[in-house]
């Protein structure tokens, strides 16, 4: 028969234990007990720490943004701004919740401080959407992005060896202006416009160094990376052409599906 | 924290929209429903907007300025323009006119002793006129005077209000220029930016390729599924935008068929009997010419012209 008496937990919880219990003064449930520590993440809400500030401690004197003070300003900064906004407001939502106990009407003064931000981050969201349809807007006009390219092909191919360095810095800017292609390589994010970019440059440079090359018209993008790393003499052009050559001759060559892995691979290595 | 969003704010009560005969009424219920020293001190068109204007030119004096007040007890009394209150009102100094309320002890503000205040009670452009100082023209010295009306015209960059502000001049003598009370220096708030720092370009476009915001920050500032991007209506959207159409009567229905017909119809039809009607008139009246015509000649023959 189960005897619960018995049982072995029953002894092992019944068994005395020697307890050295002290009494103390009682807590006061005060705000002064309380510790927080100072990275505390509701701090956000505060500021300066304070409870409540004072009508005085406000920003009276202070103006929105304007949009034309935004526009000259570039997307981390817009970003930067909208932060402190938001943490602004967020500190002022608590005090006015916190005034709101005693009025029934959310208090004017912060009311009218955290409008004031308020305005300055719906003209943030303005100006970046302005950004964004001027964006969309440029990307349709393809016909007038050909005619700017073969412009360039023209004042490339054309010009003399005085202007050489010139010529490479201007190279530089449409690279990335068309085609995005940055110098600095951990900027780059490889995709079709890239690709297209690298062969598109890689031609402009051999028809202006190895004009008489036989190489026809590059297309497959190894051939075309070499070219567009090789530096802008042409001496570098036509060792690189005798590498591509040796290339075609071991019948090396990417595959149209490969192109972007495999100039992912090439740049990680230049890393 | 309904507080913190507009979306609600056009179904709000708004004084704005309530039609004028109606107005007495809410008039009534502000003078009754508030004590004496809450009430505006001043009286008002309850469908005017009130706030105080920023554009200079609608203000007429500002703060720091001289002026006379020419209506009421305190008439004659040469004051400087110490604030403006809403509904264009302007606060004057110690020797503008005053109002003495009674406030209840909750309301009493720092330093207060007594239930009976005194302080400066509004007035409004008619009650006062800008007092200047102008050179007399006959004896070349300054003279104090006060202004009936101002006008403003032309504009200038005013190094202190940090502004395009209008010339101020006495009405009528656009030459007069009176300028404006230099205003007080103003200290920058917490919140406030170097200008500098407001003023420096980091926006450059460089690359047609490289987006302008960063995808991942995209979809919190623009919609892609947004309804009016989307270009062309649904199928619900056409039936409410297509209106009804208009039950016809019998009568209605009757003569646009008859309209109809009429249309059918040919409309240039001539018969045989119309032709030779036609080419009678035609040979009689050619005859006519024809006769008319050999008159002219035989005269011209005549005259040896």
């Amino acid at each position: 028969m189960f005897k619960r008496s018995l049982h072995t937990t029953t002894k092992t919880l019944a068994r005395k234990q020697q307890v050295n219990l002290t009494i103390k003064p009682p807590i006061a449930p005060t705000a002064k007990n309380l510790k927080v520590s100072d990275d505390h993440p509701l701090w956000q809400f505060f500021h300066n720490k304070k409870f409540l500030r004072k009508y005085d401690e406000l920003d009276t004197v202070g103006r929105p943004w304007s949009i034309p003070e935004l526009r000259r300003k570039n997307f981390n900064d817009l970003h930067s701004i909208w932060y402190a906004c938001l943490r602004e407001r967020n500190s002022l939502a608590r005090e006015v919740q916190v005034l709101s106990a005693e009025a029934i009407q959310p208090d004017r003064n912060f009311m009218e401080q955290s409008d004031k931000i308020r305005e300055t981050m719906w003209r943030i969201r303005h100006v970046l959407s302005e950004r964004y349809h001027q964006q969309e807007n440029a990307r349709v006009e393809e016909s007038q992005i050909e005619e700017f390219q073969t412009e360039f092909q023209q004042y490339y191919l054309e010009a003399g060896k005085e202007e050489e360095s010139d010529i490479q810095e201007s190279l530089k800017r449409f690279q990335y202006a068309i085609f995005g292609i940055s110098e600095y390589i951990s900027e780059n994010t490889v995709d079709k416009k890239f690709i297209s970019g690298l062969k598109y440059i890689a031609n402009l440079k051999l028809q202006r160094y190895a004009p008489t090359s036989d190489l026809g018209v590059v297309t497959d993008v190894g051939e075309a990376f070499i070219l567009f790393h090789a530096e802008s003499t042409e001496k570098d052009i036509q060792e690189q052409i005798e590498t591509i050559k040796g290339f075609r001759s071991q019948g090396i060559s990417v595959a149209r599906d490969e192109e972007i892995d495999h100039i992912k691979a090439y740049l990680a290595q230049l890393q | 924290m309904s507080y913190l969003t507009k979306a609600g704010a056009r179904f709000r009560l708004d004084i704005q929209n309530i039609p004028k005969h109606r107005l007495p009424y809410f008039k009534k219920l502000q003078d009754n429903t508030q004590p004496a020293f809450i009430r505006p001190q001043i009286d008002y068109d309850l469908h005017s907007e009130g706030t105080i204007p920023t554009d200079f030119s609608k203000l007429k004096y500002l703060v720091g300025d001289r002026v006379i007040i020419t209506k009421g007890q305190k008439q004659g009394n040469i004051c400087k323009v110490s604030r403006h209150v809403e509904h264009g009102g302007y606060v004057l100094d110690e020797n503008g006119p005053t109002s003495t309320v009674v406030v209840p002890k909750e309301f009493w503000t720092e330093g207060q002793k007594s239930h009976v205040i005194t302080f400066p009670k509004p007035v409004t452009e008619d009650q006062i006129r800008l007092v200047a100082e102008i050179e007399d023209s006959q004896t070349g010295q300054l003279k104090t005077v006060a202004v009936e009306n101002l006008e403003f015209n032309g504009s200038y960059f005013d190094e202190d209000y940090k502004k395009v502000l209008p010339y101020r001049s006495v009405h009528g003598e656009p030459d007069l220029v009176i300028p404006y009370p230099r205003p007080e220096a103003k200290e920058d708030g917490p919140l406030s930016t170097e200008v500098g720092e407001v003023r420096e370009r980091s926006f450059f476009v460089e690359s047609i390729a490289k987006d302008l915001i960063p995808q991942e920050a995209l979809l919190t500032i623009r919609n892609p599924k947004s309804k009016w991007r989307r270009g062309k209506l649904t199928r619900t959207e056409v039936k409410k935008l297509t209106p009804p159409a208009m039950p016809l009567t019998d009568v209605k229905k009757a003569y646009l068929a008859e309209l109809q017909e009429k249309a059918l119809k040919p409309t240039n039809v001539i018969t045989e009997e119309m032709k030779a009607f036609l080419g009678e008139k035609i040979i009689k009246h050619e005859a006519v010419k024809l006769q008319q015509l050999n008159e002219i000649r035989q005269a011209k023959k005549n005259l040896n012209l």
